[in-house]
């Protein structure tokens, strides 16, 4: 999922930002053919990462390993990740239903 | 992402504090630690320094703990013939931990602590509202 990391996977991270700069990240972007479901589904996936990541912080606070802060901020990071993913998710639903309601 | 940032300097910062309380802890508890020889040298008071670390992963300037090390300082003594530690002259060394100074550092860690989570909420109350802003 990730670009590789050559001069060359970094310069069409580069275009892909030039070329779309509405704030997608280059992880996001990937290159110049990705399409809006590529890049939906990179997202997910980074949203699935980054709850694993907080799944195993907390399972390492409760059992008394690691330390707190990092606990906190994963699973903050975590709840973010799921807010950003529902206010998405939502906002593409209502666009979708907006289409479906046009009359042809 | 800047707030992201902001936040894991913010754990960074807390983290420091935590191993600074952590020093002071073994202070105050050492503060009767005497030698287990006669005439020997008692527990030395630790100190804890901080350094600033770039953080090439997160991009940004971070706080890490330098290095625990030892306070130098003359050890004061008691005159008490009886204790185990007594040297010839029948005085013990005690640790050169002052209790005050123990108790203003432990506040001072519990501050910047506090200071260090307000900026964690902050930036998580920010994102929180902008990811609200598109609902």
């Amino acid at each position: 999922m990730a670009i590789p990391l050559t001069p060359g996977g970094a310069a069409a991270a580069y275009r892909a930002n030039m070329a779309a700069p509405s704030a997608t990240p280059a992880s996001i972007g990937g290159g110049e053919t990705a399409s809006f479901g590529e890049a939906l589904s990179r997202a997910v996936q980074n949203a699935v990462t980054t709850s694993r990541e907080a799944e195993t912080a907390s399972a390492r606070g409760l059992t008394g390993e690691g330390s707190v802060t990092d606990l906190v901020v994963a699973v903050g990071r975590a709840e973010l990740t799921l807010q950003t993913a529902v206010a998405v998710r939502d906002r593409v639903v209502a666009a979708y239903q907006e289409v479906m309601r046009m009359p042809i | 992402m800047e707030l992201d940032r902001a936040m894991r300097i913010a754990a960074a910062g807390m983290d420091t504090q935590t191993s600074r309380l952590r020093v002071v802890a073994e202070n105050l508890a050492n503060r009767d630690t005497t030698s287990e020889i006669a005439g020997g040298d008692p527990f030395r008071r630790k100190t804890v320094t901080f350094a600033n670390r770039f953080d090439r992963a997160l991009g940004a300037n971070t706080v890490r703990v330098a290095r625990v090390g030892t306070s130098k300082g003359d050890f004061p003594t008691r005159h008490d013939p009886t204790h185990p530690a007594a040297n010839a002259q029948g005085y013990v060394k005690t640790p050169n931990v002052n209790s005050t100074i123990e108790v203003m550092d432990m506040r001072e860690a519990q501050r910047s602590y506090s200071a260090n989570l307000s900026v964690l909420e902050v930036s998580r109350g920010m994102l929180t509202r902008t990811i609200e802003a598109m609902r």
